[in-house]
Formats: C-alpha cells, sequence, structure tokens
C-alpha cells in the first residue's frame, strides 16, 4: 500500500472543521458554511497532513493522507 | 437559533495560538524579539515611528468636501489596532489611525451570512448594498450597482485604487467592477482599464499578460498591458519609474501576484502619497479644477496573516497602513477640503487580547488568541477626518458609509443601478 495525498480547497472567511492530525471519513464536512451549496466534504478518508492559506484565491488548502 | 450560534461558537474556540506581550518585548512562539534593535527580524516593525503624542488629530470647521481618501484595512478588527499600537506605542500610545478625531462602529454582515467575505464587504463599502459572499459590486439577482468610486468619477473627480494584493482583489475590485465571482480577476482587470480609473497601484501584472507569457494568469491572448497603454495609462513597474512618473494615468503593477511588501518594493504610505500626488494634479488638470478627486487605499495582508494566526505579521501589516493613514492624514490636513475615513471590511481571526495588569506597576503583558482561521462576525471600527468626519460617528452597517459619502460629494441618487 502507498501513500496518497488529496487536496482539498475551502473558502477562507469561515474555519476549517478539521485541523492536523485529525482523521476525517469521506463525506466529513470541511467547514461550516453558511450556503449547504457551498459545503465541501472529505473525498476520502485519511488525516489531515495540512491546512495552509491560499492568500491568491482566499482559501485554506487542506491535504489529506490516505492509504491507496 | 441562539444555540446554534453558542455551538458554533464553542465548537470554533481552539486557542491556536499566545503570545505574551510585555512593552516593546514580544514574544512569539518562544522567540523573544525587540522592536527595537531586532533590524535583522523579519518582523522587524522598526521602520515604523510611533507619534510623539497621543492627542486626536484636529476638527475641522470647513464643510465643503472636495476630496476623499477612504482606507480599508482588510481583516483589521478592532484588536488588531490595539495589538499594533501597543506593541509600538504601549498601552497609552496611539496608532495615527487611533487619534483621527471621530470614530464609530460598522456592522460587517453580508446577504447570505453573519460572517462576510471581503468581496460582499467591499461591495457594501464601495456600492452601499448587501450581497452574497463572493459577488463583487452587484446585489445577488445580478443587478451591478454603481461604486461610490464610479460616482464620483461620473461627477468629474480623478479616481485611484491602491492595494498590497493583485489589484483586482476582491476589495479593490468592488470599487472598480462588477463580477458575480471575486475569482474572475483577469475580468476584473479588463474592467478597471476600461473605467479610466486614474491610478491603479499594487500587485497583480499576471493578470495583464496573455497566455503566452511564462507569468501569465490569464487562460487567453488579451495583452491588457498593451491595451492600458494604447487607452493612455502609463505603465510603471519599478520604484524609480514610479517616483518619476507624471501623467494622468498611471497603472503601477509592482509584483506578478501579491506585493511583497518588502524592499525594494515600495511601501504602501509610498504608493498613497505618490497616487495623493498624481489625482491632485489630474483633477486639478480637469476642466473644471474644483472637482477634486476619491482615492481608495486598502492595507489589504492584515487579513492574511491573521488567515494564519500570525500575531507578528499582523502588527506589521497594520503598522504600514497606519503609515499610509499618516500620509493621507498629512495631506488632508494642509489641504482642507479632504474628507478621510479609515475602517476595516471585517475582522479576521477572531482576535482576542486577554490578561494584562497594572501598567503603573510596569505589568503590561498581554495574551493574545486566536478564536478561527476565518473571519469573525465583530463589528469593526471607522475613523474621520475633515469636513463631514462627525457623520461617521456611532454605530453604522456598512452600507452606509458610501451613501454617507454621496451625500457629502452632493452625489444623488446612491446607491442607484449601473446604467
Amino acid at each position: 500500500m502507498s501513500q496518497r495525498r488529496t487536496i482539498v480547497r475551502v473558502s477562507a472567511t469561515y474555519d476549517p472543521a478539521v485541523r492536523v492530525g485529525e482523521m476525517v471519513r469521506s463525506g466529513d464536512p470541511m467547514q461550516t458554511v453558511p450556503d449547504p451549496d457551498e459545503l465541501v466534504v472529505a473525498p476520502v478518508s485519511g488525516t489531515v497532513e495540512s491546512v495552509q492559506f491560499d492568500p491568491a484565491d482566499h482559501e485554506f488548502v487542506i491535504v489529506i493522507a490516505s492509504q491507496s | 437559533m441562539k444555540a446554534t450560534v453558542r455551538a458554533l461558537l464553542i465548537a470554533i474556540v481552539s486557542l491556536t495560538s499566545v503570545v505574551a506581550l510585555v512593552g516593546s518585548n514580544l514574544a512569539v512562539g518562544g522567540t523573544v524579539f525587540n522592536y527595537q534593535t531586532a533590524k535583522t527580524d523579519s518582523n522587524d516593525p522598526s521602520f515604523y515611528q510611533p507619534s510623539i503624542t497621543s492627542e486626536p488629530y484636529p476638527l475641522t470647521s470647513a464643510t465643503k468636501v472636495k476630496n476623499v481618501i477612504f482606507l480599508i484595512g482588510d481583516g483589521m478588527g478592532l484588536n488588531q489596532v490595539a495589538l499594533a499600537g501597543s506593541a509600538v506605542a504601549g498601552p497609552s500610545g496611539k496608532l495615527h489611525i487611533e487619534r483621527l478625531p471621530v470614530s464609530g462602529l460598522v456592522r460587517t454582515h453580508s446577504s447570505n451570512s453573519r460572517v462576510t467575505d471581503s468581496a460582499a464587504a467591499g461591495t457594501a463599502l464601495a456600492c452601499g448594498v448587501k450581497t452574497n459572499n463572493g459577488v463583487i459590486g452587484m446585489t445577488p439577482d445580478g443587478k451591478a450597482y454603481i461604486s461610490i468610486l464610479e460616482a464620483a468619477q461620473a461627477r468629474g473627480m480623478a479616481t485611484g485604487l491602491v492595494a498590497t494584493s493583485t489589484i483586482s482583489h476582491a476589495t479593490p475590485a468592488s470599487f472598480g467592477s462588477h463580477a458575480k465571482s471575486r475569482k474572475l480577476e483577469p475580468a476584473i482587470c479588463e474592467q478597471l482599464i476600461a473605467g479610466r480609473i486614474n491610478v491603479l497601484f499594487g500587485g497583480g501584472r499576471k493578470y495583464f499578460l496573455p497566455q503566452s507569457d511564462p507569468n501569465s494568469g490569464r487562460k487567453d491572448d488579451v495583452d491588457l498591458l498593451a491595451r492600458a497603454q494604447a487607452a493612455g495609462y502609463t505603465y510603471v513597474q519599478t520604484p524609480a519609474e514610479l517616483r518619476s512618473v507624471d501623467a494622468s494615468h498611471v497603472l503601477g503593477l509592482f509584483q506578478y501576484d501579491a506585493l511583497k511588501t518588502r524592499e525594494p518594493e515600495p511601501p504602501l504610505a509610498t504608493l498613497a502619497q505618490k497616487a495623493i500626488r498624481l489625482l491632485r494634479k489630474a483633477s486639478r488638470e480637469s476642466s473644471d479644477n474644483r472637482q477634486g478627486f476619491f482615492l481608495m487605499i486598502e492595507g489589504s495582508q492584515i487579513d492574511w496573516e491573521c488567515h494564519a494566526n500570525r500575531p507578528a505579521g499582523a502588527i506589521r501589516q497594520t503598522l504600514l497602513f497606519d503609515q499610509a493613514v499618516e500620509a493621507a492624514v498629512d495631506f488632508a490636513l494642509k489641504d482642507g477640503n479632504t474628507l478621510v475615513i479609515v475602517t476595516a471590511d471585517h475582522e479576521t481571526g477572531g482576535l482576542t487580547l486577554i490578561g494584562g495588569g497594572n501598567e503603573d506597576k510596569g505589568d503590561t503583558e498581554l495574551t493574545v488568541k486566536w478564536t478561527t482561521k476565518g473571519h469573525s462576525a465583530a463589528p469593526v471600527g471607522i475613523w474621520a477626518l475633515g469636513p463631514g468626519a462627525s457623520r461617521f460617528s456611532g454605530v453604522q452597517d456598512n452600507t452606509e458609509v458610501p451613501k454617507k459619502i454621496a451625500q457629502l460629494l452632493g452625489i444623488r441618487p446612491f446607491p442607484r443601478l449601473v446604467k
């Protein structure tokens, strides 16, 4: 098995619902947002490896490490 | 509803960063440095000279508003101002922002959220209407509203935008364009040029280059630099070119992306001073030299440092912004008919300042805590100086700010739809 990294981008306006080191399951919300249409969920299960702010796009870049 | 809000608040209270502030000594992540001596520290704010007095700037008896300088600190909540002031001037000192003689509060919610983003907040501050987060210069149903900058231009005033982000980022974009999404920066740049705004200073050169250029941020062949120059803009990209330029329309793009806010770039205060000089001349050379100018200046990166929950960076960016405020105030006090307004679009980071002891006993320690990595719903401050400044006291919605400016400039009706 090898480790795979999945990048998820969410708006930086709202606090990410996950922190580095936390386990997430596929389908878990990555953020609490006012508009359900904007809800971003984890596409894979794994461990949150990093949460970085991207100023250019005003988004958080969340990296999920998972086994593939 | 209340229970939901309370639950959300509990959920987001993660104390991610603790900073002890003791006099001029700031400990960040265990590293102590002194602002007076730490020249090599990347966050050294020794560039900043605090006011020798905390006395407020004078009120004016003038009533005629000729020029408006509108300064917006992105993400600059009241505690960001307090933190930066404490860092350089101690608990009793004041930033230039805090010396403006009139102050008030601004509520910031957007159409679809208690927590706004810079697009919706910028639209409120520019156009006087609420919209959804992410939308630039139009209501949620897609109706474009004229911005106070565009209305001032239509009245014959010279206009300018200065930012430390890309010039097409959400806040400056809200004053000079209309777009369904803040992410449409290439199209927003086209609107800024087509809008004939006299002065455009910031970053974002990549959006002005065709896709054939390796540094381009566009997905088409539009050469917006060439288009701007053909339309009469003088283009500058270095401090030397900035110093020497003297034209009615100037496009200054000092980075491909956002500004670095480091040398050799011109600092925000220098950009502000140059913009004021150019706009004053442009307005004097207009057909009616009584028309004046409207200038929006944004300290874009306070927000970015607060998203990263970096206190020292937030302090530095707030001080860079405060220097631009000082430049605006210097001009306004000499001119006598210039209204200066300083506010923020929203607060970022949920910054709190706790602890602290008896100042008389030398106990000035503060603890800095962040409650979110996103924005908060906290109201922000507003400060004003010059004719009409008193209109901005008290508690107001962010949509009221440009309406008051419009009233003072005799612009009616406002808000109004783009024709």
